[in-house]
């Protein structure tokens, strides 16, 4: 039988994953009997022979002398004089060699060379090497001083030196005892570490104490927070005073930019005249209980325009709508340092009163910081107000993945023509629907808006 | 203690399995396909299936870190074990142990153990139950010469006397604790040792089958008649490194080539049945290559089995979480 | 500077450790073997991991000290020859064998001084193999660092390079305290640059191994390998990262981490051990109560999984933390606003 043998790199032991072909004592064509010497391979532990476990006549070695290969390549095959060349030239091509790589499932076959691994705090040599070549100077002919023996600027000395650069001071600030970020620091800032007190661990010098000593030297200030990538100092106003951003605030922005960029907003006004529901108000609030506010009739009755318009009580994703059988409205309240939307639930099926008492306690509540995750979840539309402040009307930017959400303007007194033909002087407020127009179109906005005027208008609709 | 020509047959049979299920992992480890710690038991044959072919099915057995042959001897499922060895899905762990860690609880198998005198103390909580259960069986714990030195192995010794438990120490010396000379380890001998512990000790040829068969079958005796722990103090030597790939510079050159031309148990056991006219050596051969098949299927089938995922990876931490 | 690897560092500080200080002695299994062989060939082993090869020749029986397979004892050992005035250099060959010898490393040599009003010292250092990578299953791949560095009264090393290698063991030998060295077995092949003679690296400083300003990415042992990749990928799309190697458990660094924090505000921690009072856990716990008002994301825990160290190559390559999972979790740190 005319068999093809494959030799392969060995694996001996638990640590090997490569070896060195050191030497073949079988040469191509020639043969060898089981039990003979067939190659020395080398670890960087040992070094030994591997014994022919079959006869066989050397056909071809793939590794030469000197070189290393992993375990389970391929190194040499054997076979029968018979066994035609071609045969063996299929044999290579198809050989898969075992992985026995010790590394982690997604690595490359050359992930055990690595990365280098010097400390960046100990780069002594660049600046030497730098400085020698600006000066021309044999680095051979100089004796390194350093940390680990490296040569450093001062083994250069009495050779034309450079005006002092960042990469001097880096260099130099290496012998002093410094924690890594204080080295960091100082480089950037083009600090010298030598002298300063250090109040750090064992009195390393640490980043607290670079940093004031940089203040001292007039290298550097002390800015809200010292995110030097952020800071730009050639853009920002002299007198500006950075203030970074707050956790909430920056999930603000990070949710207004998406809807504001990706949701295609529409903007619909309407105007409401509020004279009845402010006398009916105020004949309610008189009768004691919770005092009901302008927002709160509005809460309910957007409440009941939402379950006259499911369409609008909706939900919005690239691919799809859901609508939502009850109006969960998320009520914006302003607190100190941004905007959050508690969510007032089933708005449509509660009474005035209810809605009074919830929603003084989500503001309450909100702006104690008390409100627990729960409750900030799951609006299906949100009603912003914005009435106290005197403002006339304004479009708001969709709450994702909210379809909708309605501005409300302050109060205003205007002059409009009586049935009568008579000037009437009325009160009067705006709301602004902005609408998500992948889902809600123009005419349903509209829709919702009449309904929501009735209402509004005809406020004893909304003690039923 | 005579022993049926079939019992012979069986014996001689395991026997050969270790040896060329050993052999041929020698053969196989360095390609590279087998991953990790491998320990060959070629070489000591005698000794596993010595006393294993004494055991009853409801006894217990623990192994050490160089356990295939006792798993093998105890009957433990050899494709099973060349799947587990090969780090396959369908090995006898499921691929998560590995050489060193082969167990099959349905066998009494308690397990190889990569910590080295870890068994002893366990195959006495085994002997214990046993004890408890009332059904006459015992619990054996494999000990090489370097386990022996260590102190789970005087505690477990002590504990069993003192409880009284139906606890069979084998001790195998192969003359290397890992590459360090028996000698050298340890002071005293293992047999004063453990008789010092009020354990008698039945010493065998760890080379002779038949000798390690009867050493083991008065320990028995004296174990099922409710006497406490005994001992069955067996040399011999191991044929290969400590690990697969240990040089092995510890060694005089021609050692085990003397030993496999002189003593070896295979060897041995085919001139005593052959001589006594039991079998001829056709019909051992026969045997020789019914095992020879089933270790080159073995080997066939692991080298392409089911490779594990990280749903094997991720469960039997506990039972339920 | 020589270019070694880590195995030759580290003998390379045991030679001149023991060259310096005659207290010095190296004990435990196969430290030199071959005693008792038929060979009559000493030096047979010089450790399984080749370690403390050519000490038994150079520096002889008495100093160079083989032992039978005994963990308990031979800590005991070193317990007992440092509180008499010798500086034990022990080694369990595994990790994993502390489990056999724990009592007297946490009831014993890491309370002596304390319980003994001060006046006791123990300087032992006890050197142990550790990591997964090599499919040496569950009882000897383990990485538990954590574990020991968790009892008061050790010292806990994690060497990465093999100048750090060759440093921190010089030093752990002249430290007063015990020291738990951990060297990890798939770093020993690797090569690196090492200064030649006397070489110290002190503990509890950390080193930085890049430079960044986006997140701090701290790591320890093998896992600076591997974090040092992710990093250098991220670097060449402007995402840079400050990689800290904390080389020592115990003492942390807590002050190289925290400064980083405050300059980036964003944690990725690597540690290969298991999930649960990990080094990466009280890293993380760190970053809560010393570095909240830094912190602009999460921090993120990139460890093995709560399992033991599996045996198949397959399942091995999963457990342990790759380079693409620190990736992933670099970029998820930068994701949060």
């Amino acid at each position: 039988m005319s068999r093809i043998i494959a030799i392969t790199l060995p694996k001996w032991g638990l640590e090997m994953s490569e070896g060195t072909v050191t030497s073949w004592h079988v040469a191509e064509g020639q043969s060898a009997e089981k039990g003979d010497d067939l190659v020395d391979i080398e670890t960087d532990k040992i070094v030994n022979s591997v014994e022919l476990d079959q006869s066989g006549t050397m056909r071809r070695i793939l590794v030469p002398e000197g070189e290393v290969a992993p375990v389970g390549a391929l190194i040499a095959v054997m076979a029968d004089p018979s066994v035609d060349d071609g045969a063996i030239d299929a044999f290579i091509a198809e050989f898969k060699p075992v992985d026995a790589s010790f590394e982690p499932s997604d690595q490359d076959a050359d992930a055990q060379a690595g990365a280098a691994l010097e400390p960046v705090d100990v780069r002594a040599t660049p600046l030497a090497k730098r400085v020698a070549e600006q000066t021309g100077v044999d680095l051979a002919s100089v004796s390194g001083s350093g940390h680990r023996g490296k040569i450093v600027r001062d083994d250069l000395a009495g050779t034309a030196v450079p005006a002092r650069s960042i990469e001097q001071i880096q260099a130099e600030n290496e012998s002093v005892h410094a924690s890594p970020i204080a080295r960091k620091f100082a480089g950037e800032v083009g600090l010298e570490l030598a002298g300063i007190t250090g109040h750090g661990r064992k009195g390393r010098v640490s980043l607290a104490d670079a940093e004031e000593a940089a203040i001292r030297a007039g290298l550097w200030k002390r800015s809200a927070r010292v995110t030097q990538h952020e800071a730009d100092p050639v853009m920002a106003a002299k007198d500006g005073v950075e203030q970074p951003f707050t956790g909430m605030r920056k999930s603000i922005a990070k949710a207004l930019v998406v809807s504001k960029q990706t949701v295609p907003h529409f903007y619909t006004t309407v105007d409401l005249r509020i004279d009845a529901l402010t006398d009916l108000r105020k004949a309610l609030n008189r009768a004691g209980g919770a005092k009901i506010s302008v927002n709160d009739f509005l809460i309910r009755a957007c409440g009941l325009a939402l379950s006259e318009h499911p369409g609008v009580n909706v939900h919005v994703s690239d691919n799809m709508v859901t609508l939502f059988p009850r109006a969960d409205i998320s009520v914006a309240v302003s607190i100190d340092g941004g905007l959050i939307t508690p969510v007032l639930r089933d708005a449509g099926n509660r009474g005035l009163r209810d809605i009074a008492a919830s929603a003084a306690d989500l503001a309450a509540r909100a702006r104690a910081r008390e409100l627990t995750a729960d409750e900030l979840k799951g609006g299906t539309f949100t009603v912003s107000n914005l009435g106290m402040f005197g403002v006339r009307e304004f479009d708001a930017i969709i709450n994702p993945p909210q379809g909708a959400i309605l501005a409300v303007g302050g109060a205003r007194r205007e002059a409009v023509e009586g049935a009568a033909g008579d000037v009437q002087f009325v009160t009067m407020i705006s709301a602004t629907l902005s609408a998500d127009h992948r889902a809600i179109d123009g005419a349903l906005a509209a829709q919702f808006l009449t309904t929501l005027r009735e209402l509004i208008e005809d406020p004893m609709r909304l003690l039923s | 203690m005579q022993q049926s020509p079939d019992q012979i047959r069986q014996a001689y049979r395991q026997m050969r399995l270790i040896r060329e299920f050993e052999e041929r992992l020698h053969v196989e480890n360095p390609k590279g396909e087998i991953a990790g710690f491998t320990h060959l038991y070629s070489g000591q044959e005698a000794i596993a299936v010595g006393v294993c072919e004494n055991l009853r099915e409801t006894d217990y057995i623990i192994s050490t870190h160089r356990g295939h042959g006792h798993c093998l001897a105890r009957g433990c499922d050899p494709k099973g074990m060349m799947h587990e060895i090969y780090g396959r899905a369908d090995g006898l762990c499921k691929g998560r142990g590995g050489s060193m860690h082969i167990a099959d609880l349905t066998k009494g198998m308690l397990g190889a153990n990569g910590i080295v005198g870890a068994g002893q103390p366990i195959a006495v909580g085994a002997a214990l139950a046993c004890k408890a259960r009332g059904d006459g069986s015992v619990s054996v714990s494999f000990t090489g010469d370097g386990a022996s030195n260590q102190g789970t192995v005087f505690e477990a010794m002590n504990m069993a006397v003192v409880l009284k438990l139906p606890k069979l120490f084998v001790l195998e010396n192969n003359g290397y604790s890992e590459h360090t000379g028996a000698s050298y380890g340890i002071g005293s001998d293992l047999k004063t040792r453990t008789e010092a512990f009020g354990i008698p000790v039945w010493e065998a040829d760890g080379f002779d089958y038949f000798s390690v068969y009867e050493a083991a079958a008065k320990a028995l005796e004296y174990i099922r008649a409710g006497n406490g722990p005994a001992a069955v103090l067996a040399v011999a030597t191991r044929y290969f490194g400590h690990f697969e790939g240990d040089p092995q510079n510890y060694r005089a050159k021609d050692e085990v080539k003397n030993f496999r031309e002189t003593v070896d148990a295979l060897k041995q056991i085919r001139e005593k049945v052959t001589g006594a006219g039991i079998f001829t050596v056709e019909e051992l051969d026969a045997i020789d290559a019914e095992v020879l098949a089933l270790i080159d299927a073995s080997v066939e089938s692991a080298r392409t089995g089911p490779v594990p995922g990280a749903d094997i990876l991720l469960s039997d931490v506990y039972i339920d979480y | 500077m020589a270019e070694l690897t880590m195995r030759d560092a580290l003998n390379q500080a045991l030679h001149q450790e023991m060259e310096r200080d005659p207290r010095v002695i190296v004990i435990g299994e196969d430290v030199s073997g071959g005693a008792g062989g038929t060979s009559g060939k000493r030096d047979a082993a010089g450790g399984i991991f080749g370690v403390t090869k050519g000490l038994l020749p150079r520096f002889g029986e008495a100093r160079v000290i083989d032992t039978p397979i005994s963990e308990s004892a031979i800590v005991g050992l070193a317990n007992g020859a440092a509180l008499a005035g010798m500086r034990p250099v022990a080694e369990l060959m595994f990790a994993d064998f502390v489990g056999v010898s724990l009592d007297q490393i946490f009831n014993q040599m890491a309370k002596f001084r304390y319980m003994f009003g001060g006046k006791a010292q123990t300087p032992v250092v006890l050197r142990m193999a550790m990591g997964a990578g090599m499919n040496a299953a569950a009882q000897h791949s383990q990485t538990i660092y954590p574990m020991l560095s968790a009892i008061p009264g050790l010292k806990v090393a994690v060497p990465s390079t093999p100048a750090d290698a060759k440093g921190m063991l010089a030093a752990a030998i002249r430290d007063d305290d015990p020291v738990i060295f951990f060297e990890h077995k798939a770093l020993y092949s690797r090569k690196g640059d090492v200064p030649e003679g006397e070489y110290l690296v002190p503990f509890g400083e950390a080193a930085l191994l890049r430079q960044g300003r986006d997140v701090t990415v701290v790591a320890i042992g093998r896992m600076v390998h591997f974090a040092a990749k992710a990093v250098d990928k991220l670097a060449a799309e402007g995402i840079t990262c400050d990689l800290i190697d904390m080389r020592t458990t115990s003492p942390i660094d807590e002050e190289a981490i925290l400064e980083s924090l405050s300059q980036t505000g964003r944690l990725v921690v690597v540690d290969e051990s298991n999930p649960i009072c990990s080094i990466a856990s009280e890293i993380a716990s760190m970053a809560a109560t010393k570095g909240f008002h830094d912190l602009r994301a999460p921090v993120q825990k990139i460890t093995a999984p709560h399992t033991p160290v599996p045996f198949a190559r397959e399942l091995e390559r999963i457990y342990v933390p790759s380079p693409n999972d620190i990736e992933a979790a670099i970029r998820a740190v930068m994701k949060e606003v």
